[in-house]
């Protein structure tokens, strides 16, 4: 469904996967390449484009991210820096953080995989292999020997 | 400063036995047998995976994991995280991963809109805040101390030199980390007061020996100082005498030509990878003539080339003046013009033009520095005048165009209105930073300076334990961390 705001901007509909709805600016939804996409091949015209991939919690996130990119342009660089490291601190689980990459991954929202991505990156640098797994609840599935053996080959990196 | 390395003494007292092939491990008992030679699996392990592309069981997950990988900002950090399960392990040793990781790199190193230093900040970190430096570099400087006074009348002794490698925490924390200031705990061999000495290196590979005073080079070792693998190469032909050593490595990574789609400038390890070790024998008269035994990492054999019959402008390489590699060719300058020696195909050796004007000193220059450096794949030729007190002239030219010897002016300095020398000063320069144009490196006393010639902020980034002009020679060997590791090829 087509709606149209005051300053005659182009209104569309995204659907969720759990079937919630939101109303968003056409400049906002096209942040995300595969919407733009989907617009210009026309099948937003009628009814709301749906995103089985992406929950409604989720999707309400990425749209904050694109309502902020969108309306931001280059001067705002540093604020807009400082907003998405507040934004990727909100998400501050990797499960959330995970479920954003995908989202971003899905939507191809570039700008928006490469923060999240690099915020998952930034997570675990420092950290030892045990760490991380405590950290992203990761079980440790190899066996003594093998452990032993990927251990020893890359023993340069632990010193 | 002679920057000469010679040999004097019989070679064959000792290490008859030859030959050692000893692989990465971290045994130091030298009297266990001979292990066999490393295979290329053993060798390069998973952090050279096949070319293979078996995707079909990547999940979106594993491609998310992927693009998170490709962010980290040292091979270490990834290394840490191949240990922490198999799926992540199996991801990182991919070469889909590799290709990703090393095109990320190259895609950053050559853009000049990087947003931080949070890339390989592994180097130099006292000076990151001058520029943006995506590409590290580590100099490892030699310095030689002769115990014995030159009136020693026995010759043997006054040649025996001992090495010092200057790896200050700030300049190299990386590898005093490693290695701390000796080198045999680092290789694993020897006794512990073995002498260690670099002969070459080649982005993250250094050529070795150990105990090189008096019997000549009596072993050989390509190490690689990030991954510590390394292995034995097979004697050189001739042991001592005045040899200029050269290391020539293909590049490890190719612009990737099967990939294409929107992968666009994509690199991809290259499994035609090949080396090169260069004996350059200096004639120690007029009479004989230059050659070069060179290594094929091919073959693993060693072959002569007798470079007379290319080169005979000029008397060949003297041995103060430096080599570099550029372009996977040795250069040096032969008196006349510089020689570009292709060890991978000798017949194809040219020579590069380069004005007397550029070339010589002027009269009334007491004291002067001459060195050959790379920087952002340019050949860069620097040269120091200093006349006390107060002038002291730092010049940088790039060679435009190696056809025509086209050289264009980079830099022309006053040092003394920039920085602040020591009345110890004497004209040292050290290799160019291999991509950031405007800063340069050169000695001042017992410091390292590090000057940015575009803005004129300098510093002390390294200290050697005595001053420059006291070494009985200097030599120095930029490592620059390639952004994966240079596998150390099995001996065939």
């Amino acid at each position: 469904m087509s709606i149209t705001t005051e300053n005659n901007e182009k209104m569309i509909t995204l659907m969720s996967s759990d079937g919630e709805e939101f109303v968003v600016e056409e400049a906002v939804a096209a942040q995300s390449q595969t919407i733009k996409h989907l617009i210009e091949d026309g099948c937003s015209t009628e009814g709301s484009i749906p995103l089985p991939n992406v929950t409604g919690r989720v999707l309400s996130e990425v749209i904050q991210y694109c309502k902020k990119h969108s309306s931001s342009d280059d001067k705002e660089e540093k604020e807009l820096e400082a907003w998405d490291a507040e934004f990727v601190k909100a998400a501050d689980d990797h499960v959330a953080l995970t479920d954003l990459m995908m989202a971003a991954n899905f939507l191809d929202i570039k700008g928006l995989l490469d923060l999240v991505a690099q915020t998952l990156a930034n997570m675990i640098t420092g950290k030892s292999p045990e760490e991380v797994r405590r950290m992203w609840n990761i079980k440790n599935d190899f066996t003594p020997e093998e452990a032993e053996k990927v251990r020893k080959e890359n023993q340069w990196a632990f010193e | 400063m002679s920057m000469s390395m010679s040999m004097s003494g019989d070679t064959n007292k000792r290490h008859k036995s030859g030959l050692q092939v000893l692989c990465s491990s971290s045994s130091s008992d030298q009297s266990s047998s001979t292990p066999p030679p490393p295979t290329i699996q053993s060798s390069i392990s998973s952090l050279f995976p096949p070319p293979s592309s078996d995707l079909s069981d990547f999940t979106v997950e594993d491609y998310m994991l992927v693009e998170v990988f490709c962010r980290l900002p040292s091979i270490q950090a990834l290394v840490q995280c191949m240990c922490v399960c198999k799926s992540w392990y199996r991801i990182i040793s991919t070469h889909f991963f590799v290709r990703r990781f090393i095109t990320r790199r190259h895609i950053n190193m050559n853009s000049n809109t990087k947003e931080g230093g949070d890339e390989d900040n592994i180097g130099l970190p006292s000076i990151s805040n001058y520029h943006n430096h995506n590409h590290p570099l580590n100099l490892i400087m030699r310095c030689t101390i002769s115990p014995w006074p030159d009136t020693e009348p026995d010759l043997s002794l006054r040649c025996r030199r001992r090495y010092k490698y200057v790896l200050s925490d700030q300049y190299l924390p990386f590898f005093q980390k490693r290695m701390g200031l000796d080198f045999s705990s680092y290789l694993s061999v020897g006794k512990k007061d073995d002498d260690f000495e670099i002969f070459a290196a080649s982005n993250d590979l250094v050529l070795c020996t150990r105990n090189p005073d008096i019997d000549g080079v009596v072993d050989l070792y390509l190490c690689n100082l990030l991954t510590k693998q390394w292995t034995a190469l097979p004697l050189p032909l001739v042991r001592q005498g005045c040899i200029r050593i050269g290391l020539v490595c293909e590049p490890l990574f190719v612009k990737d030509t099967t990939g294409g789609g929107r992968q666009g400038g994509a690199y991809t390890l290259n499994y035609q990878y090949r080396y090169r070790v260069v004996f350059v024998v200096m004639p120690l008269d007029q009479r004989t003539n230059l050659f070069v035994d060179i290594y094929s990492s091919e073959t693993g054999k060693w072959s002569r080339f007798p470079l007379a019959d290319v080169v005979q402008r000029g008397y060949g390489l003297r041995c103060w003046d430096n080599i570099v590699t550029w372009n996977g060719k040795l250069h040096w300058h032969s008196g006349r013009d510089i020689v570009a020696f292709d060890p991978f195909d000798p017949h194809n050796t040219h020579f590069i033009q380069i004005s007397p004007d550029i070339w010589n000193i002027p009269p009334g220059v007491p004291y002067f520095h001459k060195s050959f450096s790379v920087c952002r794949g340019f050949l860069r030729f620097m040269k120091i005048h200093y006349r006390k007190p107060s002038s002291c002239t730092l010049m940088v030219w790039e060679l435009e165009d190696s056809r025509s010897g086209k050289w264009s002016l980079k830099h022309n300095v006053n040092l003394t209105s920039l920085v602040k020398l020591s009345k110890n000063f004497f004209p040292f320069g050290l290799p160019c930073h291999p991509t950031d144009p405007n800063i340069i490196y050169f000695m001042d006393d017992h410091d390292v300076i590090c000057c940015n010639l575009q803005t004129g902020d300098w510093k002390s980034v390294a200290k050697t334990p005595h001053n420059i002009t006291t070494y009985a020679s200097v030599r120095i060997f930029p490592v620059v961390l390639p952004p994966w590791p240079t596998p150390i090829l099995p001996v065939p």
